[in-house]
């Protein structure tokens, strides 16, 4: 199956109709999801409306980890298997990846001011996550030093993995670290399971967002797919004309 | 085998041939410790509970100082294509080299922890201060290598390999600072150590084959 879709024409056909289908949806469930969460929602017992940033920030989190695994994945079929397609994918999803990561970290820090009364806090959670912000922008920063596209492509695959090797490693001993240096005494939205009226909202907001994202990845990988079809012609014209 | 170190020697002339450039790394870590009570001040109590992360910070930053020597002059001379035409497994040549720019440039430093530790008047300084620093080095010049090959092939990459290789130092940081205070203030090892060491183990397994991987030519 997987080497059904990689090929690029068979890609470019797929994603011509899959493209505004997902936009759509994202668009739709997105904005449908925020009117659910900001005015249907009841407020949350301690925390009031405050709580309601967690429809943005967890789906951003999430999504924005499920971006980094699409770009290990990219990474390691590029690196096993040579296919350019996954090298556009692990590449086209990076963008992405370090907005959400943002997004989740802004939230976050938003959130934290009126709950943990400060901006900042060195949680686990939001030190891994800057962490991981980090690795993306070192991806992206590294694959732009490049000047030959393989290149880029190789040393940004090497890196990813890297990244993804260390990345447990690292939110594990930011967790070490965390528990060792101030025992807990805020409050976390894990552990609690939370309840029926707070949990479908933020499901139904975190496919939002899977849709968004599938969208961006999309609309990403068809604009590199044509820019190399226009550079290999212009090159092949390049060549015919002198 | 015999190529391998005949390769280590090579480094190893290279780097005592460089003459001033040796001690370099050390002499910024050196630098680094010195200049942090003139910007906090010389509370005792407040330099020995900064002392174990500022030593693990300035070993970080001093790893960045060399890194590019590790592969861009072989990579320009063409050194590195000889060693894999010679048949040279370039997983263990890459390990090589990053052994002997450790043995240079980050075993110093290790060296130097007890002094910069009373420096920052800790408590209790012994010789086994320097095996937290020992083993975090190995790890941050292994990663350190990965971000050197991965860039060998640019131009003034001094920056850009800072970017790539500061989060996989975490780890390091955290469970080498935890160690060493646990030292300093008189304890005995705790399982930072272990950890310390599981992660270089892990950075040693991983690192040969990404950069033999990212220095390989088209």
């Amino acid at each position: 199956m997987f080497s059904t879709f990689a090929n690029p024409h068979r890609f470019m056909a797929l994603s011509k109709w899959l493209l505004p289908v997902f936009a759509g949806l994202g668009i739709i469930m997105l904005a449908t999801g925020w009117i659910w969460a900001i005015f249907f929602v009841p407020e949350e017992q301690y925390q009031g409306a405050t709580a309601r940033i967690m429809y943005i920030h967890v789906p951003a989190a999430m999504v924005s980890m499920a971006a980094y695994a699409t770009m290990a994945v990219g990474s390691l079929l590029y690196l096993t298997l040579k296919h350019t397609l996954a090298d556009v994918a692990a590449k086209s999803a990076a963008p992405t990846a370090a907005a959400l990561s943002f997004i989740c970290l802004i939230t976050g820090a938003l959130w934290g001011r009126p709950t943990w009364g400060t901006y900042w806090i060195w949680d686990a959670r939001l030190t891994s996550m800057l962490f991981q912000l980090f690795l993306i922008l070192g991806y992206m920063a590294l694959r732009s030093a490049f000047q030959r596209e393989q290149d880029a492509a190789r040393a940004g695959a090497i890196l990813c993995l890297v990244g993804a090797v260390n990345l447990p490693i690292i939110k594990f001993s930011v967790d070490w670290w965390n528990t060792l240096h101030q025992p807990a005494g805020f409050i976390t939205m894990s552990g609690s399971s939370l309840a029926g009226e707070f949990f479908w909202p933020l499901l139904y907001n975190l496919f939002a967002m899977m849709f968004v994202f599938g969208a961006l990845l999309m609309a990403a990988m068809r604009a590199d797919i044509q820019n190399r079809q226009y550079e290999a012609k212009l090159a092949r014209l390049n060549r015919s004309g002198s | 085998m015999r190529g391998v170190l005949a390769v280590f020697r090579r480094e190893l002339v290279l780097a005592w041939a460089g003459g001033s450039g040796l001690f370099l790394p050390a002499a910024f870590f050196a630098g680094t410790i010195f200049l942090a009570p003139l910007g906090v001040g010389t509370e005792p109590r407040l330099l020995s509970a900064l002392g174990p992360g500022l030593i693990f910070v300035a070993l970080c930053l001093a790893s960045l100082t060399t890194l590019e020597r590790i592969f861009q002059a072989d990579l320009e001379t063409g050194a590195l294509d000889h060693q894999r035409l010679a048949g040279l497994s370039m997983e263990l040549v890459t390990l090589v080299k990053v052994a002997a720019h450790w043995l240079v440039s980050g075993l110093p430093i290790a060296l130097l922890t007890p002094i910069a530790a009373v420096m920052m008047r800790a408590e209790t300084v012994s010789a086994a201060t320097i095996l937290p620093v020992l083993l975090g080095s190995i790890t941050i010049f292994l990663w350190g290598g990965v971000g050197a090959a991965l860039t060998a092939g640019l131009r003034r990459s001094g920056p850009l390999v800072a970017l790539l290789v500061l989060p996989l130092f975490v780890p390091v940081v955290i469970f080498g600072a935890e160690e060493l205070n646990h030292l300093l203030t008189g304890e005995t090892f705790g399982a930072g150590l272990s950890l310390l060491a599981a992660n270089s183990l892990a950075a040693l397994a991983i690192s040969p084959f990404a950069m033999s991987l990212a220095l390989k030519l088209e």
